[in-house]
């Protein structure tokens, strides 16, 4: 584990509820943070924590969905698992829409409560490696110099050193030294895997 | 004077017309008068021996007497009258009584002799019988079998003749019969016959009848209307006739003696003038009655005799007296009977009324209670979420607890205070959890309607707590001001609270438009006056238009997209089923305001628990 353990952020209105889940995960070793309302949690958010957030759903104020959403637009990924003692269907499919890793009615068992965690921690991490591999292509990337980020983008499409000459209008001499710098600045083995770059930095 | 007469004197006739003679001649005379009277008998004996043996009779018994008038009645006992004027009294006047007009036309007539016709009018007798009996057909004759009748009876067919031809009348002859047999065939006449007795004094075997007598056994035995010539059998049964009265006779007879006496010579020369009658033609009133025969056929003039008033008839004031007496009673007694079964039906009325009313009071009652009943159920249905929730919240945090309670015992060092606390935060969590379920329950219960003393802050606070979370979830803020000392209100606990229920639940709908942070929902509890408390409770919202300001309180009369329209409605009915009265009111630029007015009670008199409010007991 090189990074910090991942800490669950528990978010209920109800005192009596926000202990009782804070004493079971912290029985199951979790790391947890209790927060009484929404504003308070949104507060302390920081940028980067690993974990995931507890939410329940019917709140004064500021739903669980509308706290989601706050969430979002702060730059905040934390996987989501809503809990709510009266789930109906169209606030669960909101939610689940929203992409919630679940959605557990009150009461719910530990073994549920534990799943749902594992999961979203387990989903938090993926996105976590995800977002950091993505920002080491970007980092890379961004050492190519125009000329060579164009010649990238049109190698990646598949065309020849020919026709990239052709189409950049210079000779395909200077297309295959170009190609060089780029293979090796992107520190890719082949063209197959320059493609695959390109396009997880198209997604990303 | 010395009058002659055919018959025993007994008959009736006979003595009637002597009696009447009599006292004619009496009247009409200064001083007394000797009317010697013999009955010749001649039904029973006649010819010359017998002739013979009266003249020696009357000469021995006359001698020294000698009258100064012969006086006969009857064409025979006239013509023997002659015979012993000629041998006795040869220059004494004779006055004769005849009952056949032609009597001069069938022989000479003798020298000083004057007389009466006495006429039998069967033609009138008929025709009277016709008029009273018009359906008609037959007509039977009865006459008897002595001489005299037989000589009468040619006669008397002749003059009915014309009379049965001209009416169609068959003719049915009972005369000259045995008696036995005349009974006989008087018992089975035809139905259209209508019969005519002359006379009947002896039947063929001689025997002489007394004719009342005679009258009585016939009339007793014949079957259809019989009517008479003689006024004497008058009063028997007969239907009636052109009637000989022998008292009118005998006076007549009285009179033209008296002229002859006095010396009236002209009336010698006079033919036999009939007899006159004052009532040509009497009828019997009782034998009417008998026969059926209208009185509306007796024609006008005729005599209506023994015309026995009925015992309507003669009673008929009294009866009428009381009748009318008795009628007035029956109306009386009548009206005090149908007053008292009006009385008692109006009593019963009354009661089944007054029973109907507090039956339809009760219904209503039950109505209103099961309706708030409904209305809690309706009023817990839209609660129900916010319910759920606040029931889950507990539940939740005690299975949370007991898990992680579970867990930190399986740990090898196990943190006891953690699970003390754990464990403390389920009972807590627990008693919650049942007390939100007891006042769901109460509110969800269907019992009797109570009667009982309540603080109306307690059952206020209650509601709150109840609606707490539903207020918190939806963002309105609840601002209570309780007056701190306030009387009790008497009646059901928990209709009441349904109706602070219902006027918070309307409040936060009424404000679910409005931005969070300014749904304000104030409620306030006072006691404006003595023997009054108060309960408002006000929003923030918009209010409610005036136009609905009236109508908030009909059933299924809505302002909301989803509301039923029964929770004002049965509010109002409660309050009022309390005693009191709920209000709304829509104060410009505020929300709308509810008011609600209790009756109230001492809160020191909470064992006094007499009903002082239309709040039916337990029952």
């Amino acid at each position: 584990m090189t990074h910090p353990p991942a800490t669950i952020f528990l978010v209920d209105d109800d005192e009596s509820v926000l202990r009782g889940l804070g004493r079971l995960l912290r029985a199951a070793g979790h790391v947890t943070k209790p927060f009484a309302s929404p504003d308070l949690f949104l507060a302390q958010l920081s940028g980067d924590t690993p974990g995931c957030a507890v939410l329940d759903l019917r709140m004064p104020g500021l739903n669980g969905l509308e706290l989601q959403q706050s969430m979002a637009s702060k730059g905040c990924h934390l996987p989501v698992i809503f809990i709510t003692g009266h789930g109906d269907v169209p606030a669960s499919v909101r939610a689940m829409k929203a992409g919630a890793v679940d959605f557990l009615l009150k009461p719910f068992d530990e073994q549920h409560l534990l799943a749902a965690i594992e999961q979203a921690l387990r989903k938090d991490a993926e996105a976590r490696t995800g977002r950091a591999q993505t920002a080491a292509l970007h980092a890379r990337y961004s050492t190519l110099t125009p000329r060579e980020r164009e010649v990238c983008a049109l190698v990646a499409q598949g065309l020849t050193n020919k026709e990239v000459a052709l189409r950049l209008g210079t000779t395909e001499k200077t297309i295959k030294v170009h190609r060089g710098r780029v293979i090796e600045k992107l520190d890719v083995d082949s063209v197959a895997e320059l493609v695959r770059f390109v396009d997880r930095l198209g997604q990303g | 004077m010395l009058l002659l007469t055919p018959e025993d004197m007994a008959l009736p006739a006979m003595s009637m017309f002597v009696a009447s003679l009599r006292s004619a001649l009496w009247g009409s005379r200064d001083g007394p008068i000797t009317l010697d009277v013999e009955s010749l008998d001649l039904g029973w004996a006649r010819g010359p021996t017998y002739t013979q043996a009266l003249r020696t009779w009357y000469l021995a018994k006359y001698r020294e007497r000698r009258p100064d008038a012969l006086l006969a009645f009857r064409t025979d006992t006239i013509q023997l009258a002659l015979e012993l004027r000629q041998e006795l009294w040869p220059d004494i006047p004779l006055v004769v009584l005849s009952e056949d007009g032609q009597l001069w036309e069938h022989q000479p007539r003798p020298e000083r002799v004057a007389g009466l016709w006495l006429r039998y009018d069967l033609r009138a007798t008929v025709e009277l019988a016709l008029r009273l009996l018009p359906d008609t057909r037959r007509l039977a004759f009865v006459n008897g079998s002595s001489p005299w009748e037989q000589a009468q009876q040619a006669q008397l067919v002749r003059e009915l003749q014309p009379l049965l031809s001209q009416r169609g009348l068959e003719f049915i002859d009972l005369t000259n019969l045995p008696l036995a047999e005349m009974l006989a065939r008087a018992k089975a006449l035809p139905d259209d016959t209508a019969v005519l007795t002359y006379t009947f004094m002896t039947d063929p075997s001689g025997r002489p009848f007394v004719g009342r007598e005679i009258a009585r056994m016939f009339l007793a035995a014949c079957n259809r209307p019989s009517f008479a010539l003689h006024d004497t059998v008058m009063g028997l049964g007969f239907v009636g006739g052109a009637l000989v009265s022998y008292e009118a006779v005998g006076e007549q007879l009285g009179l033209l003696t008296t002229r002859v006496l006095g010396g009236a010579r002209e009336e010698f020369l006079e033919p036999l003038k009939p007899t006159s009658s004052d009532e040509p033609l009497t009828v019997d009133a009782r034998a009417l009655r008998r026969w059926n025969i209208p009185r509306e056929r007796v024609p006008a003039k005729v005599r209506l005799v023994f015309d026995e008033p009925t015992l309507w008839e003669r009673y008929r004031w009294w009866l009428l007296a009381a009748l009318t007496l008795s009628g007035l009673q029956a109306l009386v007694v009548g009206g005090l009977v149908v007053e008292r079964r009006r009385r008692m039906r109006a009593q019963a009325e009354l009661a089944e009324r007054q029973r109907l009313e507090k039956l339809a009071e009760q219904e209503s009652r039950r109505t209103l209670d099961q309706l708030a009943h409904m209305g809690r159920v309706a009023a817990l249905g839209e609660l129900a979420a916010s319910l759920a929730h606040e029931l889950n919240q507990p539940l939740a945090a005690i299975l949370s607890n007991a898990q992680a309670a579970r867990r930190l015992l399986e740990a090898p060092h196990a943190e006891l205070g953690e699970v003390r606390e754990a464990l403390g935060d389920i009972i807590s969590d627990d008693k919650r959890a049942g007390e939100v379920i007891h006042r769901m329950r109460a509110l969800l219960k269907r019992e009797e309607p109570r009667h009982e003393l309540h603080s109306l802050n307690d059952l206020v606070c209650d509601v709150a707590r109840l609606l707490a979370n539903d207020m918190h979830l939806r963002g309105a803020n609840l601002r209570l001001s309780l007056a701190p000392v306030l009387p009790g209100v008497l009646g059901d606990g928990i209709q009441l609270q349904q109706v602070v229920l219902n006027l918070l639940i309307n409040g936060m709908d009424a404000m679910a438009q409005l931005p969070e942070g300014q749904r304000e929902l104030r409620v306030h509890t006072a006691s404006p006056g003595p023997g009054q408390v108060e309960l408002s409770v006000q929003d923030s919202g918009r209010g409610i238009e005036p136009s609905r300001l009236a109508r908030i309180f009909e059933p299924f009369y809505s302002t909301k997209d989803h509301g039923l329209g029964m929770g004002l409605s049965i509010s109002r009915s409660i309050i009022e089923a309390h005693g009191g009265r709920l209000e709304a009111q829509s104060p410009p630029g505020q929300g709308a305001l509810l008011r609600c007015v209790l009756p109230s009670v001492d809160m020191e008199s909470a064992h006094d628990t007499s009903p002082r409010h239309h709040l039916p007991r337990g029952r």
